[in-house]
């Protein structure tokens, strides 16, 4: 198990909803290694984001982890204490957040916002701090960092300030960096851009990330490992080139055939019939059936397990000899 | 006001200038050109596609066309008159033939009416339909955009993403319009539900015989629904061309960088990545010359000095470059066909 740096194990997230308890997150289990990225994709609702709030259990008040295990270095984050997660929190494991405007406050100037961890945790005095921030803006690139340190959010623009999220983050050495669709809000050119300083951080620093998306140009950018996730549960999860070269669940499928691609023209695209299911009316058996074009009647029963084999596990019905080698791919 | 033949509807140096001051005694009034000069044709049938990161003035300049917003000068030529000079009660004639369909389903429909009140609204206000008639107009459009006729009676908020986008479109299309203006109508939706509504606007599209003005920063989804493509860059075009040949043969460096950064779903695809430096500039106080130079990998001496215009480099691709000065020849501005 020590070889893992996180490992998350059935873990149950529910939410107290205005009609009635709501299962979020449904039974999730992966494991990330050291300098490994993770990605995990699916659409809104799917629980990607309540997935990573639950390992640094900055759930809201509705929400509780139910059951499971986060093993982060060995220790089991969902028993442990309140103060000793803000040891961890921004120190060992920090986040990026969607919204750099909103996740920055607007009346501290950069600097501070970024000083306050480092003094927070490593105990330098204020000009140790302001050599490290500085140093900390330069690793992210942006450029003048002695004059950016003084300035407040307003005055950065969102690639900018989307940096000075990841200097913040990375300002202490974590050894995990949970990325919540960090650049979703941005630009195309912008976007590679910060893509390109987050696979650098991972190859100079080590870092391990857990990166949230739901877009699968991005995934194929950066992960080693994916997991989609669909209604609160995995369905598949298996390493990036296998993922886009063999997908296995109908959902995966029908989402990377459902991308306009620039390579190819086709009238049509293919297209996933009806929507995700209200996490208040799930259907029983596989929650993917009612809109999954092979649904037999065992589907509308029963719930399938993760069928693994070679390292690829999926959520499905028709893998279910997977084991014993047979496969039918499905499509 | 000779309008060539296969253009339906035609923008000529078109501009939006909007006068700021950054404080309540600021003395020195400053503009940001929001649209500046824009040039540019839609043509019968045809999606074109208007290409651009946030702040690039396209949103500015789709809604220039219908009036929402009011340009500052220029003309806007639809059916052999020009838009601009229209009166208020002929504005409201025109965007019977004009609709718009924005990018946020759930701020632009009221969430006090009912689908069938959202969806009823044009028909009354253009006085298209009344009673019984109405109520089967209403119900033909919802079947249209693939909804269930029982929904009428419900609101908004008890629909999701992607069904409110069908009802946005329903309501444009209440009143036979000729062309559609879509501001980023899929940007909100998730990827399954998205190719669902591409492949419902591309099939009224054929029913319908309908134009597009196709907005979106999404060059995937643009290259899958468009026909012509064009590019702008702080308020002005800065490429015109065919779908194919844009996306085969982009021949603006800024072009060339904005189709290079779309990450690529596969992961072992090899291809060489342009990374621009910094940041769009203010458009408030935007680089002299060439608007591009400051990012360009390509600059050369004059691109700091002197603005380039939009030049032919083949039949139906233009492109706004000191690259291509040689090799290319001006448009003759009575004979565009941009």
């Amino acid at each position: 198990m020590d070889e893992y740096l996180l490992e998350v194990r059935g873990l149950k997230t529910h939410f107290l909803g205005n009609k009635g308890e709501i299962a979020a997150v449904d039974g999730v289990d992966f494991a990330v290694k050291k300098g490994e990225t993770l990605c995990i994709v699916g659409e809104s609702g799917c629980g990607k984001s309540v997935t990573s709030m639950s390992i640094l259990k900055l759930l809201p008040p509705e929400g509780k982890i139910v059951e499971g295990n986060i093993f982060f270095k060995g220790n089991d984050l969902v028993k442990m204490s309140e103060s000793n997660m803000t040891a961890i929190r921004g120190n060992e494991i920090s986040m990026i957040f969607q919204e750099p405007m909103t996740s920055l406050n607007p009346v501290y100037t950069v600097g501070k916002q970024i000083g306050e961890a480092i003094r927070l945790h490593q105990h330098l005095d204020k000009k140790q701090t302001r050599e490290k921030v500085i140093e900390m803006l330069k690793l992210v690139g942006i450029p003048a960092p002695e004059k950016r340190v003084d300035e407040y959010p307003h005055e950065l623009s969102g690639g900018m300030r989307q940096r000075v999220m990841i200097a913040m983050a990375l300002s202490c050495n974590p050894e995990l960096l949970i990325a919540d669709e960090p650049t979703t809000a941005l630009d195309v050119t912008i976007q590679a851009q910060i893509l390109e300083l987050l696979k650098e951080i991972k190859n100079r620093l080590n870092t391990s990330i857990i990166m949230i998306t739901h877009d699968l140009g991005v995934v194929a950018e950066v992960a080693d490992y994916v997991l989609v996730m669909y209604a609160g549960e995995v369905v598949e999860y298996c390493d990036v080139k296998t993922l886009y070269k063999k997908p296995l669940h109908p959902y995966t499928q029908g989402l990377l055939n459902s991308l306009p691609k620039i390579e190819e023209t086709k009238e049509m695209l293919n297209i996933i019939e009806g929507t995700v299911p209200s996490l208040y009316d799930m259907p029983s058996g596989c929650k993917f059936w009612p809109r999954c074009p092979y649904a037999q009647d065992v589907c509308k029963k029963e719930r399938p397990k993760l069928y693994e084999k070679d390292n690829h596990k999926v959520k499905c019905f028709l893998y279910r000899d997977f084991e014993k080698g047979e496969i039918n791919y499905g499509a | 006001m000779a309008l060539n033949a296969q253009n339906l509807l035609e923008v000529k140096d078109l501009k939006k200038y909007y006068t700021i001051k950054s404080g309540m005694r600021d003395k020195n009034k400053r503009v940001v050109k929001a649209v500046d000069g824009v040039d540019i044709s839609i043509r019968k049938g045809e999606i074109l596609g208007l290409v651009g990161e946030s702040g690039c003035g396209k949103s500015t300049l789709g809604r220039s066309i219908l009036r929402l917003i009011e340009p500052t000068s220029g003309s806007i030529i639809y059916k052999g008159s020009d838009i601009l000079s229209f009166k208020k009660k002929d504005v409201r004639m025109m965007r019977k033939d004009l609709q718009i369909i924005f990018q946020d389903p759930g701020a632009s429909l009221n969430p006090r009416m009912t689908i069938g009140e959202i969806i009823g609204a044009p028909l009354e206000i253009f006085g298209l339909a009344k009673g019984k008639e109405k109520e089967d107009r209403i119900l033909e459009l919802l079947q249209l955009v693939g909804l269930n006729g029982d929904y009428v009676n419900r609101f908004p908020h008890e629909f999701s993403g992607g069904q409110k986008q069908r009802i946005a479109i329903a309501r444009a299309l209440a009143v036979n319009p000729k062309i559609i203006i879509c501001d980023e109508p899929v940007s909100a939706l998730d990827v399954s539900v998205q190719a669902q509504v591409l492949n419902l606007m591309k099939e009224l599209k054929q029913k319908l015989d309908l134009t597009y003005l196709f907005i979106s920063h999404d060059l995937s989804v643009v290259h899958h629904l468009c026909d012509r493509v064009a590019v702008m860059y702080l308020g002005k075009i800065v490429e015109i061309a065919d779908k194919d040949q844009l996306y085969r043969n982009p021949s603006h460096p800024y072009t060339k960088a904005l189709l290079s950064a779309i990450p690529n779903p596969d992961p072992e695809s090899k291809s060489q990545r342009i990374i621009l430096e910094g940041d769009v500039p203010n458009p408030a106080d935007p680089p002299s010359g060439c608007t591009f130079h400051k990012r360009c990998a390509y600059r050369l001496e004059k691109c700091s000095s002197e603005a380039p215009c939009l030049k032919r480099l083949e039949k139906s691709h233009f492109v706004s470059c000191h690259l291509y000065d040689n090799e290319s020849k001006q448009v003759e501005d009575n004979n565009s066909n941009l």
